[in-house]
């Protein structure tokens, strides 16, 4: 079986899928013939599909919300340490300085603020697991991180 | 996870600014942000349940009857992540090359808060601009 080129069209409403093999012609392939590069390709067809399907206002609002938060904790860890980084970005008292607990408690002090302006999932819940992902990552692996 | 000391994350946090600076955290969150997208999109069931097999949820996880393996689960994962990487450098050349929004690219919090109603409002529509011109350029490259 060749291996798909460029993003090809996921035909949806049928059982097939059709891909570009390496001789350039297109087949149509059961999901069980797909293969992983395959399925790479079309991660790559998925984005494309998502980043439009991104609703407008105030719904693109929570990537803004992550940036905010996120950077600004970094920045304050960076320029005055941990302790007043929570004390800014954390309005509840961390109660152990593990990860989990840095993480969520300042991630619930945004959810608090947005919830009341309307802003619904799973947008949100989009921006919580990127936020959450990304901090972990930066206190557990440094500069690794990126 | 490894739990890491209070001073192991501050120097954990240190290191990374020292390094990538607040970009390199932009460039981690949207990346992030973006791979959430996309599995949740190749997760969700597009079609009627009865005919499984033409959702795409199925065929994420599946290599016909068997649940595909670790390995090219673990390399599904990093080659997705890595076309959103490539998505989010592109949003940020585009963010950066607008004054507006320069303050996201400084080591500077004062202006990192979230009830300036100005700056998200502008934020947002940069927002949109930014996929509008990715997304018509990805379907004139077909």
């Amino acid at each position: 079986m060749g291996h798909s080129k460029r993003s090809q069209s996921v035909a949806k409403g049928s059982a097939y899928f059709t891909v570009k093999g390496k001789d350039g012609q297109q087949k149509q392939l059961k999901p069980e013939e797909i293969d992983i590069q395959q399925k790479i390709v079309m991660a790559d067809k998925a984005i494309r599909i998502c980043l439009p399907k991104l609703p407008d206002g105030i719904n693109k609002a929570p990537i803004y919300y992550g940036i905010s938060l996120g950077a600004r904790f970094l920045i304050d860890t960076n320029n005055h340490g941990l302790d007043v980084a929570l004390k800014n970005t954390s309005k509840r008292v961390v109660k152990e300085v593990v990860i989990s607990e840095i993480v969520e408690s300042t991630w619930d002090t945004l959810e608090e603020q947005v919830t009341e302006r309307g802003v619904g999932r799973p947008l949100m819940g989009y921006a919580e697991g990127a936020y959450k992902s990304t901090m972990t990552r930066i206190l557990n692996e440094g500069a690794d991180a990126l | 996870m490894i739990e890491q000391s209070k001073e192991q994350m501050e120097k954990n946090i240190k290191e990374f600014m020292k390094k990538h600076g607040p970009e390199g955290f932009l460039k981690l969150y949207l990346t992030e942000y973006l791979s959430q997208l996309v599995l949740s999109e190749l997760r969700s069931k597009h079609n009627d349940l009865k005919k499984i097999d033409q959702d795409l949820g199925y065929i994420y996880h599946f290599e016909g009857k068997k649940i595909h393996s670790i390995k090219d689960d673990k390399e599904f994962r990093e080659r997705t992540q890595g076309l959103c990487k490539e998505k989010a450098n592109l949003i940020l050349t585009r963010l950066k090359d607008d004054k507006k929004f320069t303050y996201l690219f400084e080591n500077d919090a004062s202006k990192l808060v979230l009830d300036n109603k100005e700056l998200e409002t502008m934020f947002i529509a940069k927002m949109h601009e930014i996929i509008t011109e990715l997304s018509e350029s990805d379907e004139e490259s077909g």
